[in-house]
């Protein structure tokens, strides 16, 4: 796996990228997205035990997706999201 | 490279200039790109057990639609809150209803199980290895890829045997009930000791349907739900139950109604499970077991589904 981190200036977030070994499966739960009241970013609600990330370790319940295998989830909706979140899901073959 | 962006504009152009296109990715694993949130975590956040609810008011909240479903749900919510009127939400992964009883039997006053009283736990999966090499390959969810100083799978269940009956001892001796949920929320963290103890739980079932099985076999008599547990194509025998059952619990599956009976016969309790979708039938409230509902204690879960339990509370009197 590796990550890249982008450093910035004070006040400003950090973007990561991780590769995240395929297992079983994501095990993320995401909220917000641009149709939402907790929106428009899109977050992390929960990482399921067992799941991939869950795993991995790096991604925490808050933080904010940005990208799934390079699609954007910038400026999608709860719907959009949770499809690319699945979309993920359905390239293990378990 | 070091570049500094502000908001979600910056955030934009990076994906479009496509800084991390490295070709496509691997099949064997994911690309996530993220910002860290806020990692300053009050202790609370991290419980798998949530800060008690008005239960009528959970019902109001979740269930606001004009369906039968919704009336039929807060129907059901409507009798617990005779007897129950908080809720605590328990963290709705796979091992959600291990989860959910392991705290109820933690958090109440009430005898310890024989077996628990008696001879040392801890010595059980080196026994159990002897007669057959059925835990060696047992899993837990946070192990951790790297490094050779891994403990074996015996040896972890040692270790996690030890604590459930040190936790479990501290628990039943606290002086009162405060002291008594002090125990579980530290227990109930999300970190290792949580799943390391569910995972203790799950291997004290594999025991049960052990000594169980043998017993059909040698034609004893045996609670009626164990030749249901049998009885499935894919759980013939203690091997297949764990390899086809118990051992995905917590990662890809939770429980099914049968090995709820098996948990509560594990656990000396009688398992008492308002069914919320069942509400206005006969298995509104159902006992797992429920040959032992006289002489086992009862402990309380709630669920809209049988997939995701929560725990109903008694709403304590206020400190003057």
């Amino acid at each position: 796996m590796c990550a890249v981190s982008v450093a910035s200036h004070p006040g400003e977030g950090v973007i990561q990228l991780i590769t995240v070994a395929q297992s079983c499966s994501l095990g993320i739960t995401i909220g917000g997205g641009s149709n939402r009241p907790d929106g428009p970013a899109v977050f992390i609600q929960e990482v399921l035990s067992g799941g991939d990330c869950h795993r991995d370790g790096r991604l925490r319940p808050g933080d904010q997706l940005i990208a799934i295998n390079k699609e954007s989830l910038i400026g999608v909706t709860h719907e959009e999201a949770k499809a690319i979140v699945n979309n993920a899901k359905f390239r293990y073959l378990c | 490279m070091v570049l500094s962006y502000t908001g979600t504009e910056a955030m934009e152009k990076m994906l479009r200039w496509g800084a991390w296109s490295k070709g496509p990715a691997s099949p064997q694993c994911t690309s996530l790109v993220f910002t860290p949130g806020n990692t300053t975590c009050e202790p609370e956040d991290r419980s798998s057990v949530a800060a008690e609810v008005d239960l009528l008011f959970y019902s109001q909240m979740e269930w606001r639609g004009n369906t039968a479903k919704s009336a039929l749900i807060r129907k059901g919510y409507e009798e617990v809150s005779h007897t129950f009127q908080s809720l605590r939400r328990v963290r709705g992964d796979n091992y959600c209803a291990l989860r959910a009883t392991l705290f109820q039997v933690l958090s109440q006053d009430h005898p310890l199980p024989d077996w628990l009283q008696q001879g040392d736990i801890a010595q059980w999966p080196e026994e159990l290895l002897a007669t057959e090499e059925l835990i060696g390959q047992w899993r837990f969810p946070l192990d951790h890829r790297d490094g050779d100083s891994i403990p074996s799978s015996v040896e972890q269940l040692k270790l996690y045997l030890n604590l459930l009956r040190k936790r479990w001892h501290s628990a039943a001796k606290a002086r009162n009930p405060q002291e008594r949920h002090e125990i579980c929320e530290e227990v109930f963290q999300g970190g290792e000791e949580e799943y390391g103890l569910l995972e203790a739980v799950k291997f004290l079932m594999l025991r049960m349907a052990m000594e169980l099985h043998g017993r059909m076999l040698r034609d004893e008599p045996v609670p009626v739900f164990c030749w249901l547990l049998f009885a499935r194509d894919s759980s013939d025998c203690p091997r297949t139950f764990l390899t086809n059952h118990l051992c995905h619990v917590g990662f890809s599956g939770g429980l099914e109604q049968v090995e709820m009976f098996l948990l509560g016969y594990t656990l000396q309790r009688t398992i008492k499970v308002y069914r919320l979708y069942k509400t206005k039938t006969q298995e509104f409230v159902t006992y797992y077991p429920d040959d032992h509902k006289e002489d086992w204690p009862h402990v309380c879960l709630v669920t809209e589904d049988d997939r995701h339990y929560n725990i109903p509370v008694v709403k304590r009197e206020k400190e003057s």
